[in-house]
């Protein structure tokens, strides 16, 4: 295949600096969008790694021929379609991209490969146009303040590169020699400067809101008397932007109070927020009881039992309406933190206990929960109060956390299970705290905790194997029949297949273990799951369907437990996620996406053990010994490993030939950047030469001693290479450097007349002094020092 | 990987005329010694540079050889003092005598009124003798009966001493020493160049250099001098010099630091050097390659302590690559 025009040297660096720009602009557009950076960094270091590949060989190839290899076009079109492969092996790994980006990734890939590997000046052309192209596309489909930022680099490196290369042709049309004095690059670049520089300042002072809405600059839709059809964004709604007195579907301030009311969502408006609101079950027997009246003797069978409206007034249904998530676009959100968590995570934090199920819903009855005694005590000189449990053997260890309550409105203080001590700065008074009927501590005397109250917590751990210890804990229950053993609501098919489940397992927390793990295995979590309204058995269906919320998990491992004979309860509260830690802030958020359910069991000794039934959650951690803790840590490495086993298969071997071909890839950055450097006086641009030398040299372990001349130093290094000491190059580059850095005529022009092809002698230089061969070829000999 | 002069890019940006009539002169003192190219190359440093050079080497070694081969390449005249403890003042530098036939005073020149002296074995005068040819060294001009008189403006001295049988001589203050540009030594001649040299019967004849014609005369010699003195050294090398300077007064093994006056010859002996390699600017490496023999001459100590010790300095020292002004 023979070349087209003949490529300009000069003009290509820039190219293909521009088309990888163009690339960094359109793999940020895909992070902003979906991906997580690693998968992103790691296919753009593939993709890259093949294209340099590729130029690399080709230049070897072609060798100063005008020839180009048969395999080109194939090799082109490959590395074009190179984003399709990916996403065969990134789709079944639930990473992979919509169509438009892979398309996106095509032009790129084109565009890239057309700069680094160019067949023709078309193809520097078509580069370019192709990158514009990108970069106008992402720019116009996103806000990301960013890509904007690099959107404008980009328009500057190309206005400098079209003007450059305007200049450039009319040196090679109308002057056989020129020694450019204006420098217009660094005016270029100086101006761009000084242009983003002044952007910021602007965008400094003023909010991003105020600054779209300046008049002319953004069109935009509200907020000030410019208003313009044409906006695709503005403050509110613009037009729709008014009080809501005409018409009910127009919003904005008014004088009514109605919009003072607090907007702090309870535990309740979380719990519908997140579940859906509970589904009123049509009941026959309710309607029938409109047209009969009640007779006096049921009307006393019915005073025995407690009415509901005498019940703890707390209660959840398992039937849940879904109902359509909320817009919960980052942009339109406030501060969604109900609360922050600083302290061990995974935490499950109690808000509610319930422990009667009727089938439907869940109650608490008051029934069998101890009430426990507290008091006041001062601890460094602040004031604790002090939660005094039974010692047991199950309870080792303390953990604290803080908690800092941003938009909850509850008096309840959310808390792990076995709490120990509460303490709220300035409050020393124990009245000013009670239990609720569940057993959660709260606010004695207030509707609910005030926002940015922060409540330091001290928490008892419990030991699993002090659990396991204690073998079949059942025979430890006092209580023959009370509220947690219920499970009548279960069918007896349910009830059989619990059984199953333990079938070969030992009883007591071995056979807990085996419903928890079983659930955890064999069960999907799924939030959206639809149950049927007109079921009169929810969590049999869910036995059958396998899938479910969490409160269904919950659900199900409490009544299975029961059916075993195990006394559980289940508990309504947040799940502090590792994974939401935050290490700016060394904390956890906990939003209304945290809300969670979960069961205990009651172990004996009046201690209710956290289980963990729904995949997804941690399980409650228990306390560890050191070995314990060491054991995990090693298993949580390899586990690690384990799940990034493909980032980890590639990143490693691209590390290793990366480090092994640091001096091919040394060679290739300096050769770019050399060429990105060329600008300026004569001296500069031969100044620039040498730190480029300097830098290969000092990669490739033969740095320059600061007392070493330039001619000492290379001159040795050269001594000890065959091919070095013949090419006469180095000499006149040292004699250059010379006259550069200390004659006193190196700024006049005349001095450089001589030396017209000054380019293609420091290019000749940087092609033989390479790094690869000065590691290479020199390493058996060091050079003299002097 | 040596620097081919010849082919050097940037004659145009010297004097062409010179070069050549340096390359003669080189050739022809390269001829006399053979084998010692650096040691010729640094008598032409010294030659250029208006210093004085003191040969510190055995007998026998080419010293008067290559000096007696300067003075006739020079085209001046040449003179020889042999120093003993006897030998006076009024030796070196002359002497008025009473003419009987015309009643009158005359002045009879001492051998410093020449245009290259040789003063062997100098560390064998007496110190009253050896300040006589300093100050004409130094000042190039005697005072006689209270009366100036100006010396050659080529006057240049090559003086040695004999670093062996120490008895019975005066060596030289390190005041008087500051008065030569370079200490040099000649040393033994390599196998091939010795055989080559009794091949050629090298030495044989005394007045062997007198057989050619002068390559220069002292008035080309001195514009020559002129030319050195206009080399350009830009400000980041002379910061330099004075970091080397400060570095030799700051070094724990040597006693005496280099003097302002030593300085001032090292920048007129890398001008010399840079003039001779067809530059006319000053490069570090021109500061470095004269290093050893001048800072030799002022620290004292034999030439692996000196070498050493430069060697040290040297490394010291952050060479300026680029110029701060470019």
């Amino acid at each position: 295949m023979t070349l087209g025009q003949q490529i300009n040297p000069q003009k290509r660096p820039s190219v293909v600096f521009i088309a990888i720009l163009a690339m960094a602009i359109v793999q940020c557009f895909r992070l902003s969008t979906h991906w997580t950076i690693w998968w992103g960094l790691c296919e753009s270091v593939i993709t890259l790694f093949v294209i340099f590949l590729f130029g690399f060989t080709t230049h070897r190839q072609r060798d100063g021929a005008n020839e180009l290899s048969h395999s080109y076009p194939v090799m082109f079109t490959g590395i074009t379609l190179l984003p399709i492969l990916f996403q065969f092996v990134l789709r079944p790994l639930g990473v992979g991209d919509p169509n438009e980006l892979i398309l996106l990734n095509l032009v790129q890939n084109a565009a890239v490969t057309s700069a680094i590997v160019p067949i023709s000046r078309q193809s520097i052309k078509i580069s370019g146009v192709l990158s514009a192209f990108l970069v106008l596309f992402v720019t116009a489909m996103t806000e990301n303040g960013l890509i904007w930022l690099m959107s404008g680099v980009f328009s500057a490196a190309g206005l400098w590169c079209l003007i450059c290369g305007y200049w450039s042709r009319l040196e090679t049309r109308f002057v056989t020699s020129s020694s450019q004095l204006l420098p217009i690059r660094p005016i270029v670049i100086g101006s761009t400067v000084m242009i983003l520089i002044g952007a910021v300042a602007v965008a400094s002072v003023s909010t991003f809101g105020t600054l779209t809405v300046l008049p002319g600059f953004i069109p935009t839709s509200g907020g000030n008397k410019y208003q313009n059809k044409l906006a695709r964004s503005g403050v509110g709604e613009g037009d729709l932007f008014i009080a809501a007195q005409d018409s009910a579907f127009s919003f904005g301030p008014v004088d009514s109070e109605i919009f003072l009311e607090s907007t702090m969502p309870s535990l309740y408006d979380v719990a519908d927020d997140r579940y859906g609101e509970a589904a009123k079950k049509k009941n026959l027997n309710k309607e029938l009881s409109r047209s009969i009246s009640l007779t006096a003797d049921r009307l006393k069978q019915t005073s025995d039992t407690p009415r509901r409206s005498d019940q703890a007034s707390r209660q959840f249904s398992t039937l849940r309406r879904l109902t359509d998530p909320a817009d919960v676009r980052l942009k339109n959100r406030t501060s969604s933190a109900l609360l922050q968590v600083a302290g061990p995570t995974p935490l499950h934090l109690v808000t509610e206990r319930f422990d009667t199920f009727d089938g439907i819903q869940w109650h608490h009855t008051m029934r069998g929960t101890p009430q426990l005694n507290t008091e006041l005590e001062n601890i460094d000189g602040k004031p604790w109060i002090k939660v005094n449990r039974a010692e047991h053997s199950i309870l080792k260890g303390k953990q604290s956390h803080t908690l800092k309550i941003i938009n909850l409105k509850s008096k309840r203080i959310p808390s792990p299970g076995h709490l120990a001590g509460i303490h709220i700065s300035d409050v020393d008074r124990i009245d000013f705290f009670d239990q609720s009927e569940d057993g959660v501590f709260q606010l004695a005397a207030q509707p609910s905790i005030p926002r940015f109250t922060v409540i330091h917590l001290v928490s008892r751990m419990f030991s699993n194997e002090a659990i396991l210890k204690l073998g079949d804990f059942r025979k430890l229950y006092y209580h023959s029949s009370n509220p947690f053993t219920e499970h009548d609501v279960l069918q007896n098919q349910s009830i059989e297949q619990v059984h199953n489940w333990v079938a070969d397992v030992n009883p007591g927390w071995e056979q807990v273990c085996a419903v928890v793990d079983h659930l955890r295995t064999h069960f999907t979590c799924d939030p959206r799951a639809k149950v049927d309204e007109a079921s009169e058995h929810v969590i049999d269906d869910f036995m059958k369907t396998r899938r479910g919320p969490d409160f269904m998990f919950a659900t199900a491992a409490a009544m299975g437990l029961r059916s075993l004979g195990y006394q559980t309860q289940v508990v309504m509260g947040f799940y502090a996620d590792s994974r939401d830690y935050q290490s700016r802030g060394n904390q956890a958020i906990v939003n209304a996406s945290n809300l969670h359910f979960w069961t205990e069991v009651h172990v004996g000794h009046g201690m209710w053990i956290p289980i963990e039934p729904t995949p997804g959650y941690e399980k409650p951690q228990g306390w560890l010994s050191l070995k314990q803790q060491i054991s995990m840590a090693i298993g949580s490495m390899l586990n690690w490993v384990m799940t990034n086993w493909l980032v980890l298969g590639l990143m490693i071997p691209l590390m290793v030939l990366g480090y092994r071909k640091r001096h091919l890839l040394t060679d290739l950055i300096s050769k770019i950047l050399w060429r990105a450097g060329w600008f300026g006086t004569t001296q500069r641009r031969i100044a620039w030469t040498i730190r480029i030398l300097e830098w290969r040299a000092r990669m490739a372990g033969h740095a320059r001693p600061s007392s070493t001349t330039l001619r000492k130093w290379y001159s040795s290094l050269a001594a000890k290479d065959q091919q070095l000491q013949e090419h006469p190059v180095l000499e006149t580059i040292l004699n250059l450097a010379n006259l550069a850095f200390y004659s006193p005529h190196a700024q006049d022009n005349e001095t450089w007349t001589d030396h017209p092809d000054l380019y293609n002698t420091c290019s000749s230089l940087l092609s033989i002094w390479t790094s690869y061969r000065l590691k290479n070829g020199l390493t058996k000999a060091e050079p003299d020092g002097i | 990987m040596t620097q081919n002069n010849s082919s050097h890019s940037l004659e145009n940006t010297s004097s062409c005329k010179h070069q050549e009539t340096i390359d003669r002169l080189r050739k022809r003192l390269n001829k006399s010694l053979l084998g010692k190219e650096d040691v010729v190359e640094m008598v032409l440093v010294c030659l250029l540079s208006r210093g004085h050079i003191i040969f510190d080497d055995l007998p026998g070694l080419g010293k008067t050889t290559l000096a007696k081969s300067v003075a006739y390449a020079v085209g001046g005249e040449f003179a020889r003092v042999q120093c003993t403890p006897d030998l006076l003042p009024s030796d070196i530098t002359g002497f008025n005598m009473f003419n009987q036939r015309t009643r009158e005073f005359e002045f009879m020149r001492g051998p410093v009124f020449s245009d290259v002296l040789l003063a062997d074995e100098i560390n064998r005068a007496t110190p009253r003798t050896q300040s006589a040819l300093f100050e004409a060294m130094a000042e190039r001009q005697v005072t006689i009966d209270n009366k100036r008189r100006q010396l050659s403006p080529s006057f240049f001295v090559v003086a040695t001493q004999n670093p062996v049988e120490m008895h019975g001589a005066y060596p030289l203050p390190e005041a008087q020493l500051d008065r030569f540009a370079m200490k040099l030594r000649i040393g033994y001649p390599d196998r091939a160049h010795e055989v080559e040299m009794l091949a050629a019967n090298i030495g044989v004849s005394e007045n062997s250099g007198h057989e050619e014609e002068a390559t220069l005369t002292p008035s080309h010699l001195w514009e020559l001098q002129r030319h050195v003195s206009e080399v350009s050294v830009c400000e980041a090398i002379r910061e330099y010099l004075v970091d080397l300077a400060v570095a030799t007064r700051d070094h724990p093994d040597i006693a005496l630091g280099l003097s302002p006056r030593g300085l001032i010859t090292w920048q007129n002996v890398a001008q010399a050097l840079a003039h001779l390699k067809g530059r006319d600017f000053v490069v570090p490496d021109d500061v470095q390659e004269v290093a050893l023999p001048v800072l030799d001459l002022r620290m004292g100590g034999d030439l692996e302590t000196s070498s050493r010790n430069v060697a040290a300095i040297l490394d010291s020292v952050t060479v300026p690559v680029v110029n701060t002004n470019s």
